[in-house]
């Protein structure tokens, strides 16, 4: 039986005056359904690269990539992404722009109007559904192009650095939030983030980038009771994980000293 | 959209220097007794216009009339163009160069090859009005198609979009603010053509008029038409500017002020492409 996402020897190599650069290089990884999966690395080393790989953006230049079997050379339709900036389209208003993904689906929008103002108020954006973007913060805003992302109910949700733009707090919260979600619906998370406690907070599993060129320098299999509170990052197992994953930086020479 | 009311309040000043003006020139033209046939004071203007309301009435309406032909035909074939150009390689390579080639051309100079090939009537009036409204409403649309956010058509692919989706939910939308600010431009521009067009092409319209009268040393009459031309050209602009609060309401320029207190970082970037395609 093979896994739900598979990564197999993946290279993704960009053309050049002098040597080809490898932005990802031998990169394999296999994520079964259902799992929190987060990819932490320095900028650079390539993991937005690979999230758009596995979201179907970007052509792989060898290697395997599938997902329940199928081997993905377009978006594939099961497949929710929620990007670095919210993209909110702004002459839309939240309900609209939660339905936008609807619409490219070629879904009846009447049928999920009810479903988005399900999804809306499970992200506390119940009472903003009429309001415009560029009215809401940035916290909101990216709630609810999270919301956007889950409408449809896939089965797959890629993230990359959905709260790297965010303040501490409301990232504590949607972090909380996500992990809610996480647990109530059973999606598969690939989730990229710089942050390493927030990947061990979320995750699973961790998997470690290095960079010139991008591939997997470690995988750390988190074994934390669920639901995590906020208060576990304080805990002595938390910081265990967090400094193992900084040692492998180091080790790297990511970090020096 | 703001209320008449305040729609006339913001209109105030305007009206108010144009009023002291007018004054002044009545006062000027009087006191050093300037002859009539170099510059008539605003009080015989309007009686000029009194004079025959009707017939003047009917020559802006002409006018009107080709001038609003003459840009419609313009946005249809100027937004089409600008779309085929955005999406075919080939066309960008071809019609748009053409286009711009095209636009070096002094345009007012085909005027009387418009007469040769489409008679005297109004269609070669309306031709001019579209060919020189055409350019700035082309070149806009370009640029507000392309200068969409590579991240928003990932978006838009990551969920399965299609061409069409992606052109009417995303890139048409998102270029609506350009479109209009050609279409402003473009409006004033048309009705330049027509009047060009009326000077050529005779028959009929405000730039008749003012050929007209100006072959009887009638100058009253010809600042009559002035006048004339210059409140449609208000009105013209001013009715775009509605149509645009009413279809834009969400457009930075025209919304109110947010809930949040300072723009998001996510807002900030989005300028960024929108910058570079604009260089490019």
């Amino acid at each position: 039986m093979s896994a739900f996402l598979e990564i197999g020897q993946l290279n993704k190599i960009y053309r050049s005056q002098r040597d080809p650069l490898y932005a990802l290089k031998d990169v394999s990884l296999d994520i079964e359904q259902g799992e929190f999966v987060s990819i932490v690395g320095p900028s650079g080393c390539g993991k937005s690269t690979l999230l758009k790989c596995v979201a179907g953006l970007e052509p792989i230049s060898s290697g395997h990539l599938a997902l329940q079997g199928d081997p993905i050379v377009c978006p594939p339709s099961n497949m929710g992404v929620v990007f670095q900036r919210d993209l909110l389209l702004d002459w839309r208003t939240i309900l609209d722009n939660v339905l936008i993904s609807a619409e490219f689906h070629n879904l009846n929008r009447k049928a999920y109007e009810e479903r988005a103002r399900a999804v809306l108020n499970l992200f506390g954006l119940g009472a903003f559904a009429d309001r415009f973007p560029w009215e809401l913060s940035g916290g909101m805003r990216q709630r609810a192009s999270i919301c956007r992302a889950l409408l449809v109910d896939p089965q797959l949700l890629l993230m990359d650095e959905p709260f790297g733009a965010l303040d501490p707090f409301t990232r504590d919260e949607l972090n909380e939030e996500l992990q809610r979600t996480w647990m109530d619906t059973g999606k598969t998370v690939l989730f990229i983030t710089h942050s390493i406690s927030e990947a061990v907070y979320l995750s699973d599993r961790v998997v470690v980038m290095s960079r010139n060129p991008g591939g997997v320098a470690a995988v750390v299999p988190i074994e934390l009771d669920r639901p995590r509170g906020l208060a576990i990052r304080e805990t002595k197992a938390f910081a265990d994980y967090v400094s193992q994953i900084r040692g492998i930086f180091r080790e790297l020479g990511i970090y020096k000293g | 959209m703001k209320g008449l009311w305040k729609r006339a309040e913001d209109s105030r000043l305007a009206i108010l220097t144009m009023l002291v003006i007018l004054v002044l020139w009545e006062g000027g033209v009087r006191w050093f007794a300037v002859r009539e046939f170099l510059l008539p004071a605003p009080s015989k203007i309007f009686a000029e216009f009194m004079a025959q309301p009707g017939f003047l009435l009917m020559q802006t309406l002409d006018t009107l009339q080709t001038t609003m032909a003459g840009f419609v035909l313009a946005v249809v074939l100027g937004v089409g163009a600008a779309i085929g150009i955005v999406y075919s390689r080939f066309l960008d390579r071809t019609l748009y160069s053409l286009m711009v080639a095209l636009n070096a051309v002094p345009k007012v100079a085909l005027a009387p090859l418009f007469v040769i090939w489409l008679g005297t009537g109004s269609a070669p009036k309306i031709a001019i009005a579209m060919l020189i409204a055409i350019f700035p409403i082309l070149i806009d649309t370009v640029l507000g198609l392309k200068s969409i956010d590579p991240e928003m058509l990932n978006m838009a692919r990551a969920n399965q979009a299609s061409r069409s989706k992606v052109l009417w939910k995303i890139r048409f939308p998102n270029a609506l603010p350009s479109i209009f600010a050609g279409m402003k431009v473009g409006i004033s521009f048309a009705l330049v053509g027509t009047i060009v067009g009326e000077f050529v092409a005779g028959g009929s319209g405000l730039g008749y008029v003012i050929l007209v009268a100006q072959g009887s040393f009638d100058t009253p009459t010809v600042f009559v038409a002035l006048a004339l031309l210059c409140i449609l050209g208000v009105i013209l602009f001013k009715a775009l500017e509605i149509v645009e609060e009413h279809l834009l309401p969400w457009h930075a320029s025209q919304r109110g002020k947010p809930i949040v207190e300072s723009p998001s970082l996510a807002q900030q970037d989005k300028q960024m492409p929108l910058l570079a395609e604009a260089k490019r």
